[in-house]
């Protein structure tokens, strides 16, 4: 799925974090990882990325390690181009949401800027022995969605439920709406078929609303361990201004997760 | 009648009823606390009446300029209902009518008089300030205010199927609680706001009638003249009323627009003609010049007592009249162009109403400041009377003032008919053809309302409570404007091909 990871440290994540983030990463069928440090402070990150390299040992990736200095975003994606990477990997640090304005935020700015997958690995132990995991995709129905869901099922991602989510805007009279929530309902049974096999249990979902905050809302309702949701390429003017949902819902401190490219 | 199909006719007729009765047995009471209400939105919500008319302004500009310009007021194939002249006639008549004859003459002159603190009164510069804030108070603001209410009806019901009532241009916000609780506080807010302007207007109507009528026909003063006023009207406008809004309004609104003209164009020749164009050119680019500026301006370190006595006054009075005006003008406004429709509001009837103030309050600054006529003390002492002191300076003034007495009545039965077609259609669930009962119950609520008030002299403390309405008004037109734009990104995106 995504054999090669492209694992930004800053240097505060704890061991324990990273541990957790490597054996996700299992889960993606990832055979190589490349362990990214951009500092202005070399010597002090280099002695951190060591501790961290000991603890993927346990699950046999093929282990680099690439320092660069400057600016933390742009360096990233300037790596994940040079090294090939098939996946951003960032594990969660929760900032205010003033931090966030003063100081930015490297994940949003990398889900900005990329083509590529990203995931966001939030402080949630995700064990290989849990019986009951669950999923929450995201669609807005566009030719993406369809090799999303893909991914989910045919790749070694496998989770127990599915919980497929629309998150759309209520159409401007009743019986718009009618027809919206009409096409809304065969887009979602359209997924569901498509992956009920790998699935103990598939559940629908037709949200009205601000999508950021209804897939954080059903996410938190299900107990999703991983959201899957899709980048839109068109952006309007109100989320350049106010940031996209894909943003939002990365900002969340819930559940981890993964977000794919338009294309 | 069951109370689930009526509750907004009946919720409205019980709170009408109830001020009603308090105003007319306790008008003392009813002024304090409405002089309390509007003391405190006037003092302190000034600023955001002049912010949100300003961004009323805005949004009817990007409406008509941006990507939605193009949609249509019903469907795609639809031709308008009523030919360019019937549609500004009755725009025209509905959105100013008798306020403007009203003020025409007596709002120059008091701002000549009284300008605000930083200018010297009856000064030159105030003359232009005069002007100036006369063209800003019936300029393109309220226009702003009215296409934000209009336009919403007109898209949700002509182009959406919906009634045509202010809560079901919010289905893209509340979806179905449009049908609860939520939507009957709204319609039964816009009912309210309409009874209490109109009948205030009605009131304020009869009263210029009555001087009118005094001043050609030596009619002694009393309230016992000025009723019977209210009944001779009343009667004629629950008669066009029920003759049908596509009669009875647009033969009256035409009828006006052409007196109106024979007034402008006799006064335009029989005045200081290059006057008055000089005044009209210059006001023109001063105020054009002078837009912004004095939309966001509360001169809050001089002159503020001025701007929430007058601009901050006037900004609620357009946004309580709203809910009427918007009603009626998306009933004519069926199978235009969003661009159209906007440019077709914002520019005609505001060009008439330049036009109009040039000539009649530039003829009376002439008479002021050229002919040395203390004419200004007339406009503030007795604002109603002041038109046809005018009237006594031109050549045939009896006749202008018969004219104007006929044009008053006229514009008095058009927003009466179109107040009492839009009420009924309000109470009856936004049915395009309410029942007659309905009409003839918000007609004679109407003059009743009206004529009550006036004996008691509640008749103030009522316009007070409708500028109260309008706050809640302010706040659903903002909400309106999300909902517009919600609707049609959602047209664009989902539904084009």
């Amino acid at each position: 799925m995504f054999k090669k990871v492209l694992l930004p440290l800053a240097g505060y994540e704890s061991v324990r974090q990273v541990k957790e983030v490597a054996r996700y990463l299992t889960f993606f069928d990832t055979e190589e990882v490349v362990i990214l440090n951009v500092s202005s402070s070399l010597l002090k990150s280099g002695k951190n990325t060591d501790k961290y390299i000991n603890e993927f040992a346990e699950f046999h990736f093929v282990i680099s390690q690439v320092h660069r200095k400057g600016d933390e975003s742009e360096e990233i994606l300037k790596a994940a181009k040079s090294e090939n990477a098939d996946l951003i990997c960032f594990p969660w640090k929760k900032k205010t949401h003033l931090k966030r304005i003063i100081f930015g935020s490297r994940t949003k700015d990398a889900i900005r800027l990329t083509d590529l997958p990203v995931f966001i690995y939030k402080n949630q132990p995700f064990s290989q022995n849990k019986s009951d995991r669950t999923v929450l995709f995201a669609t807005d129905f566009e030719e993406s969605s369809f090799n999303i869901i893909s991914y989910i099922t045919d790749y070694k991602l496998k989770f127990d439920n599915l919980v497929i989510l629309n998150s759309g805007q209520r159409a401007p009279d009743p019986e718009a709406e009618k027809k919206r929530l009409k096409k809304v309902y065969s887009g979602l049974d359209m997924l569901k078929n498509k992956c009920i096999n790998s699935f103990s249990s598939v559940e629908t979902v037709s949200a009205i609303g601000n999508t950021g905050k209804k897939i954080i809302k059903h996410a938190k309702k299900y107990q999703a361990d991983l959201i899957v949701l899709g980048k839109n390429d068109e952006s309007s003017s109100s989320s350049k201004i106010l940031g996209t949902s894909a943003e939002a819902v990365s900002q969340n401190k819930y559940c981890s997760v993964l977000l794919f490219p338009p294309k | 009648m069951s109370f689930k199909n009526n509750k907004v006719f009946i919720i409205s007729l019980v709170i009408t009823l109830t001020l009603v009765i308090f105003g007319a047995f306790m008008p003392e009471e009813l002024d304090r606390i409405s002089s309390l209400v509007h003391l405190w939105i006037i003092e302190n919500c000034g600023w955001g009446y002049l912010l949100s008319a300003f961004l009323f302004l805005i949004f009817s500009l990007f409406l008509a300029l941006g990507p939605y310009k193009d949609i249509r007021l019903g469907t795609d194939d639809e031709k308008p209902q009523f030919t360019y002249f019937g549609w500004f006639s009755m725009l025209f008549a509905a959105g100013m009518g008798i306020g403007l004859i009203f003020w025409g003459v007596a709002e120059p002159l008091n701002h000549f008089r009284n300008p605000a603190g930083y200018i010297d009164k009856s000064s030159g510069e105030a003359a232009m300030f005069a002007m100036k804030h006369s063209f800003f108070h019936w300029g393109f603001h309220p226009w702003g205010i009215y296409i934000v209410m209009s336009l919403a009806i007109a898209y949700f019901s002509f182009r959406r199927g919906m009634p045509p009532l202010i809560s079901s241009c919010f289905y893209p916000l509340i979806g179905e609680k449009i049908y609860g609780i939520t939507g009957t506080l709204i319609d039964v807010l816009a009912v309210f706001a309409t009874v209490f302007g109109i009948s205030t207007s009605l009131g304020l109507g009869a009263m210029q009638i009555h001087s009118g009528l005094s001043e050609a026909f030596s009619l002694p003063p009393g309230q016992m003249y000025t009723l019977l006023i209210i009944g001779v009207v009343t009667f004629f406008f629950i008669l066009s009323s029920i003759t049908g809004l596509s009669k009875g309004i647009q033969i009256l609104s035409k009828t006006n627009i052409i007196i109106l003209l024979i007034l402008i164009v006799f006064m335009f020749i029989a005045g200081p003609t290059s006057y008055i164009l000089n005044t009209f050119t210059s006001t023109l680019g001063n105020y054009l010049s002078s837009l912004v500026s004095m939309s966001l301006n509360l001169h809050p370190f001089q002159g503020y007592e001025w701007t929430k006595s007058w601009t901050v006054f006037y900004w609620a009075w357009w946004i309580a009249w709203s809910p009427f005006v918007g009603l009626f003008v998306a009933s004519i406004s069926r199978g235009r162009k969003i661009q159209e429709f906007v440019f077709g509001l914002l520019l005609v009837p505001t060009l008439l109403t330049f036009v109009w103030f040039s000539i009649f309050g530039g003829a009376a600054l002439h008479l002021q400041i050229v002919q040395g006529v203390d004419i200004s003390s007339t406009a503030v002492s007795n604002v109603s009377i002041v038109l046809f002191k005018l009237f006594n300076y031109y050549p045939l003034g009896l006749g202008l003032t018969i004219i104007s007495v006929l044009l008053l009545s006229v514009f008095f039965i058009t927003s009466a008919d179109s107040a009492t077609y839009v009420l009924a259609m309000m109470t009856s669930n936004g049915d395009y053809n309410p029942p007659v009962a309905k009409k003839l119950t918000w007609g004679i609520l109407q003059s009743m309302v009206a004529s009550v008030l006036l004996i008691s002299g509640g008749l103030e403390a009522l316009q007070k409570m409708s500028i109260a309405a309008a706050l809640p008004f302010a706040l659903i037109m903002i909400l309106l404007c999300v909902s517009i734009i919600k609707a049609f990104r959602y047209e664009v995106k989902f539904e084009r091909d």
